[in-house]
């Protein structure tokens, strides 16, 4: 056993969701909103979850921190930094999400609470364990400083809508941070932002993450984004992980054939011009889908085979892959 | 800031940073109703139940009885100052009464939801639905006159004025994202109800209450009036305009028009500052 592996027996992943499936009802009118979804994030890691709306990525978000849609079943594991998030009660779910878990959610502006000022939502948290008030405030000034936000001891005293959108994202990542998290969830947080706000804001997350080793799940559908700061990117459609691959590998090598449409269906900023491809039909919930693979009636590939059952996840090159027949995706 | 009445909102946003006329004349009435009423046995020319039959029914203007006299000869104004105690105070125990009874079960009945909900919603149906002033009648008719009993009575019955208001506001407001996003800091619900929802709703529940303190006033001067409030000779607005009939009928309006003018401005006044109060906190999270 190397240091590294005893390392990570010691300290188990920041997050694992392990054949995550969850619905809504029982019996006839039970609606399916993922099947089997294995996600897992290591300390000190960044990893993308894309995938079109719909597809589940929030609600797997969501799961690490317990938050399920009223009247939902989870049926799997999930873990966060070793406590199981579906076994906790009450107490303990909150504890987790005071300690161990933090989200960063898409549109700052809707995720404070506008009539409060900012160093009230700094503190709040952290007085919520008990630091005492004082030192709470002296923290939510350093994490200020820290996230680049000028003149941050009167930013404290500031509202939320004395803030720009980036500016006030940068405040919810130091809110999000104030916990000193295992694990960082971040939910399409560039979304709301500017192009040139979204670069500064994915920077300064990729750098609180790598100076305090925080695993990340990145959740976004922009998957040119997900391949450039992830070290792993996980593709799900209709409720499922499609594909598992590294950053690099997915543009290279897209192994499901559903990957390799979204990669064709959004516009190259290099090179040659080239006709973008719409993906026919629409975006299926898990519910609607089709049997077997999720994919199959918008799938170029698709054939018998691939109505008889879902797909298992198997490795191909550097990826995993829920597809029957991958090979023929590269040509 | 985020939830609210458009109509407080529309009008607010009109109104600017200054303090409309209308505003700034209410507040001055209801301070200086307030004030006369705790300062009224320095200010009143007279004791409230001193009577002179020699002097009844003075008209307004009389030397001596600025605002008159009464049928039993009592002075109109000091009547009117000490009458001010009662016919602020009594309201304003409605008031509290009902806004706490109202915003709790609004709350419970929002964030609970299930059955819970239904039970609570259903409760406030069935007290809305009963006539306040005939439930402050029963109530006094086996208790006995006096105030206690009719301020409870119109505080039951006017919870669910405030608790269906709440209710609705605190469903809306509660799906808001940064509710979610406080729940997803590890706060559980009743500190996020408690610290975030419900200043949030400090716009609604003041116009609210504003209203119902306006609707309180008239309820208890109407039970004063059917002699069913106060207990004679204690004066408030509602009783003098009750024994005024008989003047009014001799051709003397004076001693009953005059509370019945300090009810309508302090009701007026109240709404106006409610709703002012309500619209300037409801801009102060939007930053214009």
């Amino acid at each position: 056993m190397t240091v590294l592996e005893k390392e990570s027996a010691i300290r188990p992943d920041a997050l694992g969701i392990d054949g995550l499936t969850l619905g809504i009802g029982s019996g006839a009118s039970a609606v399916p909103l993922l099947d089997g979804v294995t996600v897992r994030v290591g300390r000190g890691e960044t990893v993308g979850l894309v995938g079109e709306s719909g597809s589940g990525k929030s609600l797997t978000a969501r799961a690490a921190l317990g938050m399920f849609p009223r009247g939902a079943r989870a049926t799997g594991a999930v873990t966060v930094a070793g406590v199981d998030v579906l076994a906790a009660g009450r107490a303990a779910l909150r504890d987790l999400r005071r300690t161990r878990a933090s989200m960063i959610f898409q549109d700052p502006r809707a995720a404070i609470n506008p009539v409060r000022r900012v160093g009230d939502y700094l503190t709040e948290g952290l007085r919520a364990r008990g630091v005492p008030s004082r030192e709470a405030a002296a923290t939510a000034l350093e994490l200020l400083e820290q996230v680049g936000i000028r003149d941050p001891r009167g930013a404290l005293r500031r509202h939320p809508h004395e803030f720009s959108g980036g500016m006030l994202q940068r405040v919810v990542i130091a809110g999000a941070l104030s916990t000193e998290p295992d694990v960082l969830l971040a939910d399409e947080p560039t979304t709301a932002l500017d192009v040139t706000t979204q670069a500064e804001v994915i920077a300064l997350l990729k750098e609180m993450q790598r100076t305090r080793g925080t695993g990340m799940l990145f959740v976004t559908h922009d998957l040119d984004l997900a391949a450039a700061i992830c070290d792993r990117v996980y593709v799900m459609y209709a409720g499922r992980i499609v594909e598992e691959a590294a950053g690099t590998a997915l543009f290279s090598a897209p192994a499901h054939p559903y990957t390799k449409a979204l990669l064709e269906a959004s516009p190259p900023v290099h090179g040659d011009r080239t006709e973008i491809k719409a993906i026919k039909g629409r975006p299926r919930s898990l519910a609607e889908a089709p049997s077997g693979c999720a994919f199959r009636d918008r799938c170029p590939l698709a054939g018998d085979d691939c109505a008889a059952s879902v797909p298992a996840t198997r490795a191909h090159g550097t990826s995993a892959v829920a597809c029957v027949r991958p090979e023929e995706v590269a040509r | 800031m985020t939830l609210t009445i458009p109509a407080l909102r529309a009008r607010g946003a009109k109104r600017r940073r200054r303090r409309p006329l209308a505003v700034t004349l209410a507040i001055a009435f209801l301070l200086a109703a307030a004030a006369t009423g705790a300062l009224a046995p320095l200010l009143a020319p007279h004791s409230p139940d001193a009577t002179s039959l020699l002097d009844s029914l003075a008209p307004p203007g009389t030397a001596g009885h600025l605002l008159g006299t009464d049928s039993t000869g009592r002075d109109v104004l000091s009547r009117l100052m000490y009458g001010a105690r009662l016919s602020l105070l009594a309201p304003l125990g409605v008031v509290l009464l009902s806004g706490v009874l109202g915003t709790a079960l609004g709350l419970l009945a929002a964030r609970a939801g299930g059955w819970v909900d239904a039970v609570l919603s259903r409760l406030m149906d069935i007290v809305f639905a009963f006539p306040s002033l005939l439930l402050a009648m029963l109530v006094v008719a086996v208790f006995g006159p006096g105030l206690t009993a009719p301020i409870c009575a119109l505080a039951v019955s006017y919870t669910p004025f405030l608790g269906r208001v709440v209710r609705s506001v605190a469903i809306q407001e509660g799906a808001r994202p940064y509710m979610e996003s406080y729940r997803a800091m590890g706060f559980g619900e009743l500190r996020t109800t408690v610290r975030h929802l419900l200043p949030n709703m400090t716009p609604v529940l003041l116009a609210q209450s504003a209203l119902s303190f306006g609707y309180a006033m008239v309820d208890l001067a109407s039970l004063s009036y059917l002699g069913l409030g106060v207990r004679p000779p204690a004066a408030d607005w509602g009783s003098m305009i009750s024994q005024a009939q008989s003047a009014i009928l001799q051709g003397a309006p004076g001693s009953g028009l005059i509370p019945g003018v300090a009810v309508l401005l302090t009701v007026v006044s109240v709404n106006v500052l409610g709703e002012h109060i309500g619209g300037s906190i409801a801009r102060r999270g939007e930053g214009t």
